[in-house]
C-alpha cells in the first residue's frame, strides 16, 4: 500500500456520496509495515471517514495475497510508541464522536444525503469548494456531518519542514556521516 | 578508548509537520487542536503535526460526544450513552443539537420505531446559561432521563454537570 493509495481515499469516498453511495469503507492497511507514518495517517483518516476498519487476512480483499494470510496483518498496536499515541488518539476521538456520528446516520438515513460528502455540496456557491478534493490528494477536504468538515494528511511529512534529533554515538569509528569532535 | 564524540544528526519523519493548504468555506469555523478561528472564504496554510488530523467545526455549532473512558478505544453504538458531553464552539445566545439513539444493533429503530431522539438546547443572555434537555419519542428501556450530560464550553473547559430528571 502506498501514500498515493491514500490520497485517492477522501476524494473516492466523498464522490461517492455523488452516486447515492454513502458508507464507502476502506481497508485500514499499513501495507508491509514499513511505512508507520503511512499507516498512522491512514488510521487518522478512518477515525473520521464513514466506516472504521482495519484490514483482515485479506477475506474481504478477493485476491490481496502477499503471504500464507492473504494480506498483511497490521493493528494499530503494532505501530511504534510513539507513533502509536497518536493511532490511539485518533480512535479515542472517533469513539467519543459516536453520538455525532450516529446522529449524523440517521439523518442520512432519513434525508438520504449523505454525512460524508464532497464540500460543494454545502457551499456550492464558494467556487473553490469544487478544488477542495481532488484525486491526487494534494487537497483531501470532505463535510463530516452537517457541522464539520475535515482535511486529513495524505501525504508524508515535507522534508524542508522535519525537525532534527540529535543521537549521540560514541564510537572509535570515524565516518563521513558522523560530525566528529576529539574528547 | 573513546577519544570522540561523535553525533549523527538524524533527520526524523516522525517528528515533522505536515503544511497542506486547506480551503475555508464561507463562514466562520474553528480549528479544532488549536480554538482557533478561521473567516471563509479563504485559504489557509496550517502546520499539522503527526499527531493531529485538521478538523474544522462551525462556529457557533454543538457537537455531542461522550466522555472518553478506559478502554473505549473502539468505536460502537451499542452501548447506551450512559453520559454525553455537548462542545459548544463559541457560546452564543442560543444554540442546540440533537442526538439520535437506538439499541445499536437490530433493526428495531426501523420495524417498530424503537429509538430515541434527545434534544439539547442552550439560551445564554446576561451572563446566564440556560440548558434544556427533551426528548421527542422515548420507546427504549434504558431511557435517557437518568443519563447525566456532562457540559462543556469549548474555549473555557467549563464543566456542568446537568440531570435532566
Amino acid at each position: 500500500m502506498t501514500w498515493d493509495r491514500l490520497a485517492y481515499q477522501p476524494y473516492f469516498s466523498s464522490s461517492a456520496a455523488n452516486v447515492g453511495y454513502g458508507l464507502w469503507s476502506h481497508d485500514i492497511v499499513g501495507g508491509d509495515g514499513s511505512d508507520p507514518e503511512l499507516f498512522l495517517r491512514w488510521i487518522q483518516w478512518g477515525a473520521w471517514s464513514s466506516i472504521f476498519r482495519t484490514h483482515d487476512r485479506g477475506m474481504s480483499s478477493g485476491g490481496c495475497q502477499v503471504n500464507e494470510n492473504g494480506c498483511n496483518l497490521l493493528f494499530p498496536w503494532d505501530l511504534p510508541q510513539d507513533l502509536f499515541v497518536h493511532a490511539r488518539f485518533a480512535l479515542q476521538t472517533r469513539s467519543r464522536l459516536i453520538p455525532y456520528i450516529y446522529t449524523a446516520t440517521y439523518k442520512m438515513h432519513k434525508s438520504l444525503k449523505s454525512f460524508l460528502r464532497p464540500m460543494y455540496w454545502d457551499f456550492p456557491k464558494d467556487t473553490d469548494s469544487f478544488k477542495a478534493c481532488t484525486i491526487d490528494g494534494e487537497m483531501s477536504q470532505y463535510m463530516f456531518g452537517d457541522e464539520m468538515f475535515i482535511a486529513p494528511v495524505v501525504s508524508p511529512s515535507d522534508p524542508d519542514t522535519k525537525l532534527a534529533t540529535k543521537k549521540v554515538r560514541l564510537d572509535k569509528e570515524q565516518s563521513d556521516d558522523l560530525d566528529c569532535i576529539a574528547l | 578508548m573513546t577519544n570522540q564524540l561523535c553525533l549523527s544528526i538524524r533527520s526524523s519523519p516522525r517528528s515533522s509537520l505536515r503544511s497542506p493548504q486547506i480551503f475555508i468555506p464561507s463562514g466562520t469555523w474553528v480549528h479544532e487542536a488549536t480554538s482557533t478561528n478561521y473567516i471563509g472564504p479563504a485559504h489557509v496554510t496550517l502546520s499539522v503535526p503527526l499527531s493531529s488530523t485538521p478538523q474544522f467545526v462551525k462556529r457557533g455549532a454543538v457537537i455531542p460526544m461522550r466522555p472518553k473512558t478506559t478502554g473505549a478505544t473502539y468505536a460502537s453504538a451499542i452501548s447506551p450513552f450512559e453520559a454525553l458531553e455537548f462542545h459548544i464552539y463559541d457560546l452564543r445566545s442560543s444554540g442546540g443539537t440533537t442526538v439520535y439513539e437506538d439499541d445499536g444493533s437490530s433493526t428495531s429503530y426501523y420495524d417498530s420505531d424503537d429509538f430515541s431522539i434527545l434534544k439539547f438546547k442552550y439560551t445564554f443572555s446576561n451572563g446566564v446559561f440556560e440548558a434544556k434537555l427533551t426528548h421527542d419519542k422515548v420507546r427504549l428501556d434504558d431511557g435517557l432521563e437518568e443519563s447525566d450530560g456532562i457540559l462543556r464550553t469549548h474555549k473555557s473547559n467549563l464543566y456542568l454537570l446537568l440531570r435532566s430528571s
